[in-house]
């Protein structure tokens, strides 16, 4: 098989998974494209493997391995990362990444806040802290 | 790999690349729904094809371990607990109009930019490479095993304490904020927040519960009217009021009444709460269906049917209007949600969203039997009233005639 394919095929889920990372405002969707990129990076590392393992001599056949261990990582990033989004829902009201601006650079201190200012926001988060 | 491009065609697909392809296609267009489609739980579904169709590619490259590895943690489990965090956050179901950012625009131009630049970059350097997948396959278990545990034992005993770690984690940080919530004292914005909020609303709360109550009048001298309950209306609109004095107490004074506070913001957040605050009244079901029955509709079949409002008054009051309502009165939480879902209820609950009407009207209605809530409680009171009141109204004609 051409190497070709899947290094292009990667390269485009890559990329996929940059733009929803990047256009998503949903944090859960966030870490699905997440999940897209490290899928990416996974069929690289198989194909690279299968390749090489033919070409060179000696592999151990860390490409394999270390798509497993990425699947393994990625299984317990995910785990956390709903835990945190989950918090931050409960004590924000909302999933939003947009919204979740307090370590923002150059706010203005007079500006409301952006939860509190919304009434629909406010009850949200009233909801979620109380 | 020069022998190999010399056996290869540039441009002549063989079997098994034009199976990549179009699963590689499938893949790619799935995950691009992925990345843009606004309906939030189609994204997770939709991200089931993308990760299917790499277990598949896998296949085609004969890493058949990591295939099932794929479709087992992916597929299985990541794309399940994608689709809690969903039901968690309680996404919208349907089409939710801010899926995507306001940089939308940006982050397509970036990824345009990588893709051309990485796809250009890679269909360059690898224009003469082919992967040989004749032979054994290089990703049997049997190989992956062997490499696995010969090579990166230490590896796959650091990643199992990862896993351990990563669960321990996640526990605790889904468990603190319970914690929190415990201790009022615990987050200094959280109760604040807390206090800011009921006393705003409470008001309009007893503003309904009043009016309502006297609502309630009008039917109970109804069946006053009839037979003689008189006890029964009075008592019956008096739980009502006690549960608007009681709210009044729980909110007015925000430094004693903090946790009655806290308990009463909380149900009308979120859902589950939400049903939580339902239940206590479906606990007291007995006490509601005597109660409600004393209010409306058990009274006046008493003042129809029979003359004896001697016992149709204790059967409904004795145990329900006393009873249920200083029970809900003593506990200020309910009572603080009764009103207020009669206050403003219907409105919040809009804006809520999916906070169930037929569920808060349920809370509504539970606690509604102090007194209040008028129309819903009728409406749903008709509901439940209608098999309560005929299983007791027939021992009671028995005993009649």
């Amino acid at each position: 098989m051409h190497l070709a394919y899947p290094a292009v095929l990667s390269a485009l889920l890559f990329c996929t998974g940059l733009y929803g990372v990047l256009a998503r405002r949903n944090a859960i969707l966030v870490l699905m494209s997440v999940e897209l990129m490290l899928n990416a990076v996974n069929l690289n590392l198989v194909a690279f493997d299968v390749w090489l393992s033919r070409t060179a001599e000696e592999t151990l056949h860390s490409g394999q391995a270390l798509t497993l261990f990425t699947i393994a990582i990625a299984a317990a990033e995910i785990g956390i990362g709903l835990a945190i989004v989950l918090a931050v829902h409960r004590n924000r009201g909302t999933a939003d990444i947009d919204r979740l601006r307090d370590t923002a650079e150059g706010r203005d201190p007079d500006e409301p806040d952006p939860e509190t200012s919304a009434p629909g926001t406010a009850a949200e988060k009233a909801e979620a802290t109380a | 790999m020069t022998l190999s491009a010399a056996t290869h065609g540039f441009l002549s697909p063989t079997g098994v690349e034009i199976a990549f392809l179009l699963v590689g296609l499938v893949t790619f267009a799935a995950a691009l729904v992925t990345v843009t489609t606004r309906q939030l739980v189609h994204a997770a579904l939709w991200l089931v094809v993308a990760l299917g169709g790499l277990a598949v590619e896998y296949l085609l490259l004969t890493a058949e371990f990591i295939a099932w590895v794929q479709v087992l943690i992916y597929v299985g489990s990541v794309v399940v607990l994608l689709l809690f965090g969903l039901m968690l956050t309680r996404a919208p179901i349907g089409r939710s109009p801010d899926a995507d950012s306001g940089n939308r625009r940006a982050a397509l131009v970036v990824a345009v930019a990588a893709a051309a630049a990485l796809v250009w970059v890679v269909a360059d350097a690898f224009r003469t490479t082919w992967i040989d997948l004749d032979g054994p396959a290089a990703g049997s278990t049997t190989v992956t095993g062997a490499s696995l545990f010969q090579n990166w034992v230490l590896p796959f005993e650091a990643l199992s304490v990862l896993l351990l770690a990563a669960l321990v984690g996640a526990i605790v940080l889904s468990r603190k904020a319970k914690a929190d919530e415990e201790h009022p004292d615990g987050r200094a914005s959280g109760r604040s927040r807390a206090d800011r909020q009921p006393p705003a609303r409470p008001t309009p709360g007893q503003d309904a519960a009043r009016p309502s109550a006297d609502r309630d009048h009008a039917p109970g001298q109804d069946a006053a009217r009839s037979s003689d309950p008189g006890q029964d209306t009075g008592r019956s609109t008096d739980p009502g009021q006690d549960a608007a004095r009681s709210t009044d107490q729980g909110t007015d004074r925000p430094g004693t009444a903090r946790p009655a506070d806290r308990s009463a913001a909380r149900p009308a957040a979120d859902g589950r709460a939400d049903r939580s605050a339902a239940r206590p009244a479906a606990d007291g079901r007995a006490d509601r269906s005597a109660a409600r029955p004393a209010a409306d509709g058990r009274a006046d079949q008493g003042a129809d049917g029979r003359a004896a409002g001697g016992r149709a008054d204790r059967g409904a009051d004795g145990r329900a209007a006393d009873g249920h309502a200083d029970r809900s009165a003593a506990r200020p939480a309910a009572d603080g949600r009764a009103a207020r879902p009669a206050a403003d209820g219907r409105a919040d609950r809009g804006a809520d969203g999916r906070a169930a009407d037929g569920r808060v009207d349920q809370g509504a209605d539970g606690r509604a039997a102090d007194g209040n809530p008028a129309q819903s409680a009728d409406r749903s009171a008709t509901g439940r009233t209608a098999d309560h009141p005929t299983t007791d109204q027939r021992p009671d004609h028995g005993g009649v005639r």
